[in-house]
């Protein structure tokens, strides 16, 4: 009974065991093999880890060849500084109290409500200074947390700000070089792919990619004419005291930018000073009637298209005052009878203006067409406005004498420089740029800009010149803009006294209460030019916007400075005097 | 020469299967004990420790095996009582580990007295069982006899405390006794008697609540008592059916708690698949039933008795270290014989190898002694066993 009993026991846990056992097989396929993917899907989400590695954003370099480049903008390691209340324990008023007296940006109040807000880790300040960072750590304070990022900076502080902008929090781009060009700076993100265990160590590495640096931007803009520029942009600011002035200076036989310059301005590295009225790059989309500065155009369009007229070619001036169209126009503050082709630029008469443009009546469109207007320069710097200049079959009787005169058609200034480029370069209009080169540093390569012609024959050549040899005149004795002479060399340029155009006043209803006008007290006066007149090195436009009444005429605010500029640019560039004999016209 | 090749032809015979397989099994663990140990701080240790164990383990299986298994009965008292002393002394001067009481620290090593004592507790209760049946007639007073001797290790477990070796102690009690023939209806009651002892245990000890808790619902606590649980599932479903191969599991060099002991089966998996763990338990499974049938064809029936007992003693144990470790049986920390990293486990699994070696030894030179004598009547005082058990159990 015993041995049986013994027998059958055995064979029944025998077969319960190994049923047991076939069980445990069955599981584990169920486990490994039915429900495999689904758990690994779920398991790979938690031990793949994903770190991000940043390159550095690239640099901003200026013109400058010999010795170096300067440095306009780079990019500098800071720390994120955070901390862990938890880990703090008794010692947390201790660390708020030290890290607010450190910080300069943090206070105290802002650390306790961020201490004491129940999260588990919270930012103390951002983009800390390593030298800062340094001493915190000497102080071996409980549950803080470095991570390294970097923030850009601006080592000439303001200058060129308009043109560089800045960037965002993050570090992207958010106006200026910095934004149009952000796909450049931008460094190429790396990340390390790898399986993680519960501890966060790396078991393997799935996949690296390594960051890379952001490509380096060389501009065309030279630091020293930028500074000279900028220095008497901020003595025309005190002793003129306009709204706000700018200057632009280009290379007219490249199309090269070589300064330019805005006040009021910011300071790219001290956020406070960021205002919408200061950062505004108003030589991109402030469009305005540019008054006699056109002159110059409409009257070359004339030398260009009507044989009949030459430098000589006297014109009756109406003493003063002229009715054409219904509509009296009048030259400022003079009355003159018999002018010279000449003269009408040297004295800036609207009537004689308007009188020798009437004579290519049909070809005013093409012409003003021709030298850019109506359309963008294409400088690549961001939203750029188009001016206003209406198709010609919206011009009434009227247009024909004033918008050679420069009223009725709103302009940019750099649409001015880039007509006045072409006049300088013999009727040759080259595309404006800003960036000279762009440089990878991984490749080791640049990418040049090269001089684009942007229309080879505005006007013909002979016609150009003709249209220099008056603009000489106008610095000269007797000129409107005497004050614009550089001893030495000739200048070809013109000045411009704009009224402003009053917007019309509509009330709630959208009716007209008050239709727009120009103001008899509100100007945008300028001087451009280029200097040596017969083979330029630069075209300089001076625009004061908004000058005190005293100084509404743009031969009094902006050709001196026009002058100082353009003595020091010269000196600096090391041009030769061109007047060796001191010849005049007369 | 002559000497050595006979040596060597001694030696070779020495290693029969059952060594030879434990052996390879136990090398394969190794293989398994690196894989999971790859990212500790010294990785090499534990499978440099676990070799170590493995040779003094063959060292002591071999000798074991050469001696008859006659004298181990007749010491078994001895080797039964010194084990309970040892069992009173770990808990006096043994170093708590996780709040338990089982092991004696060395600098080297560290010795689990618990692993050794279950050899010689299977020899024990089967021997003192074929003693009972020569002394008692009362089936009853036999089982309380019984149940009474093997009770101070059962306490002594409790005492440390250390609910999983204590459940395959009662496991193997509970197996031997029905086995031979013992009583349904006592064990039967004998559980019921010891259910308020079971919610003492879960009242006093919470943390075998909270795993009982976790087992039954281990999403929602993933950060507690269901973590263990959760990881190895994700272990053993990350190796799919070829495996991650050896060196390879992240999971279970990642994430898996114990992954070199308690959880070894499920790194194991994940190192080589469902092919793997396949044919680990069908290795545990073959062996087993092997075993068993040899148990069957014994000729003596405390060899018969003690063989069982003792493979039992394994197979439950690989039984419910895989059970766990598929997440069918709550976590118990039960080692895997020969596989999981652990001198005193991996001692105790050859000791036991070594003992079923020498049953079978003996029990060839008990049937050559009698061939010897006489064949054809091999056991007359066996035939009077079964009669008196038979009558024993008519009472």
């Amino acid at each position: 009974m015993l041995r049986t009993a013994y027998q059958t026991r055995i064979v029944f846990l025998g077969i319960f065991l190994a049923t047991g056992f076939i069980l445990l097989v069955g599981r584990l396929r169920v486990v490994q093999i039915e429900r495999h993917h689904e758990l690994n899907k779920k398991a790979k989400a938690k031990y793949t880890s994903r770190v991000k590695s940043v390159g550095i954003r690239g640099n901003i370099y200026d013109g400058t060849r010999i010795p170096s480049p300067n440095l306009l903008a780079s990019s500098k390691v800071a720390y994120n500084l955070l901390a862990e209340p938890g880990k703090m324990g008794s010692r947390r008023e201790e660390v708020i109290q030290k890290l607010s007296r450190l910080l300069a940006e943090t206070d105290k109040k802002t650390l306790e409500r961020r201490f004491y807000s129940g999260s588990q880790e919270v930012v103390v300040q951002n983009n800390v200074d390593p030298i800062l960072v340094s001493r915190i750590q000497q102080m071996k304070l409980p549950g803080l947390r470095y991570v390294e990022s970097s923030v850009r900076f601006y080592p000439k502080d303001s200058l060129l700000c308009h043109v560089l902008g800045y960037t965002t929090h993050e570090g992207s781009g958010a106006s200026g070089v910095e934004r149009v060009y952000d796909k450049n700076l931008q460094p190429q993100e790396g990340y390390l792919l790898y399986e993680r265990s519960r501890r966060a160590h790396k078991v393997t590495n799935l996949d690296e990619q390594k960051p890379l640096d952001g490509k380096d931007i060389h501009l065309t803009v030279l630091e020293p004419i930028q500074s000279i520029v900028e220095d008497e942009l901020d003595r025309l600011m005190k002793e003129v005291k306009p709204k706000a002035c700018y200057a632009i200076m280009a290379n007219p036989k490249t199309g090269a930018i070589m300064a330019l310059a805005q006040r009021p301005h910011f300071n790219p590295n001290d956020r406070n000073t960021m205002k919408p009225q200061n950062y505004n790059p108003r030589f991109l989309v402030d469009v305005y009637d540019p008054g006699s500065t056109m002159k110059a155009i409409s009257l070359a369009g004339v030398l260009e298209h009507n044989k009949n007229i030459g430098l000589g070619t006297p014109v009756y001036c109406e003493n003063g005052m002229w009715y054409y169209g219904g509509r009296p126009l009048r030259d400022a503050g003079h009355n003159y009878k018999n002018l010279r082709f000449w003269e009408v630029i040297q004295k800036s008469s609207n009537i004689g203006t308007a009188k020798l443009a009437l004579t290519i009546k049909r070809r005013q469109y093409d012409v003003l067409r021709k030298f850019g207007f109506g359309e963008r320069t294409g400088i690549n710097l961001g939203v750029e406005s188009k001016g206003i200049l209406w198709p010609e079959k919206y011009w009434s009787k009227l247009s024909y004498t004033r918008l050679p005169i420069g009223q009725g058609i709103s302009v940019t200034p750099l649409q001015m420089v880039q007509a006045y480029g072409a006049l300088a370069n013999k009727g040759r209009m080259m595309q404006l740029h800003l960036v000279d080169k762009i440089y990878d540093p991984i490749l080791d390569k640049s990418k040049y800009t090269h001089p684009i012609v942007k229309n080879m024959e505005v006007i013909s050549p002979e016609a150009a010149a003709e249209m220099v040899e008056a603009l000489k005149t106008v610095t000269k004795k007797g000129g409107t803009a005497t004050q614009a002479a550089v001893p030495g060399y000739e200048v070809a340029g013109k000045t411009g006294t704009a009224q402003k155009v009053i917007p019309a006043v509509k009330d709630a209803n959208g009716k007209v209460i008050q239709k727009a006008y120009y103001s008899d007290t509100v100007h945008v006066s300028s001087f451009i030019g280029f200097v040596p007149a017969d083979d330029p090195e630069f075209v300089l436009y001076v625009v004061c916007d908004e000058p005190p009444y005293k100084f509404r005429y743009g031969g009094k605010c902006a050709a001196p400075y026009f002058k100082r500029i353009s003595e020091q640019t010269l000196s600096f560039l090391n041009v030769q005097p061109t007047i060796k004999d001191k010849v005049s016209r007369k | 020469m002559i000497q050595l090749v006979r040596f060597l032809k001694y030696a070779l015979r020495s290693f029969c299967p059952i060594l030879l397989s434990a052996i390879l099994l136990s090398l394969w663990g190794c293989l398994a004990i690196y894989n999971a140990s790859v990212n500790f701080p010294n990785p090499e240790d534990y499978s440099t420790k676990q070799i170590t164990w493995l040779i003094g383990g063959v060292l002591v299986a071999l000798i074991i095996s050469k001696i008859h298994i006659k004298r181990f009965f007749e010491l078994i008292p001895w080797l039964y009582g010194f084990g309970i002393f040892t069992l009173i002394a770990v808990i006096f001067w043994g170093q708590p580990v996780n709040h338990m009481r089982g092991w004696f620290h060395t600098d080297y090593f560290s010795i689990q007295p618990s692993e050794f004592c279950k050899p010689f507790f299977c020899l024990f209760i089967c021997w003192y069982y074929r003693y009972l049946v020569d002394e008692e007639t009362v089936e009853f007073k036999r089982y309380l006899k019984l149940g009474l001797a093997s009770l101070p290790v059962l306490v002594l477990l409790a005492m440390q405390p250390d609910f999983g070796t204590l459940f395959i102690f009662t496991l193997c009690f509970a197996a031997v006794y029905w086995t031979h023939g013992g009583k349904t209806k006592y064990l039967g009651w004998t559980a019921a008697g010891l259910l308020p002892v079971l919610i003492y245990v879960l009242y006093r000890y919470p943390y075998v609540y909270r795993r009982l808790i976790g087992f039954w619902s281990p999403e929602e606590h993933a950060h507690g008592a269901g973590f263990h649980l959760l990881q190895l599932e994700r272990t053993i479903a990350s190796g799919g059916f070829w495996g991650r191969s050896f060196g390879k599991g992240l999971w279970s060099q990642g994430y898996l708690p114990l992954t070199h002991n308690d959880s070894i089966f499920a790194s194991f998996c994940e190192a080589l698949g469902f092919v793997g763990g396949f044919l680990l338990i069908v290795i545990f499974a073959g062996a087993l039933l092997l075993a068993f049938r040899k148990c069957q064809k014994m000729s003596n029936d405390l060899y018969g008795y003690s063989l069982f007992a003792l493979v039992f003693c394994l197979s439950i144990q690989a039984f419910i270290h895989i059970s766990v470790n598929v997440q069918i049986l709550p976590p118990t920390g039960i080692t895997l014989p020969f596989i999981s990293y652990g001198g005193s486990s991996l001692l105790s699994s050859f000791i036991i190898v070594g003992l079923c070696k020498s049953i079978i030894a003996s029990e060839k030179k008990d049937l050559e002694l009698l061939d010897g004598d006489e064949s054809s009547e091999v056991k007359p005082l066996e035939e009077d066993v079964d009669l008196g058990e038979s009558s024993s159990s008519e009472h």
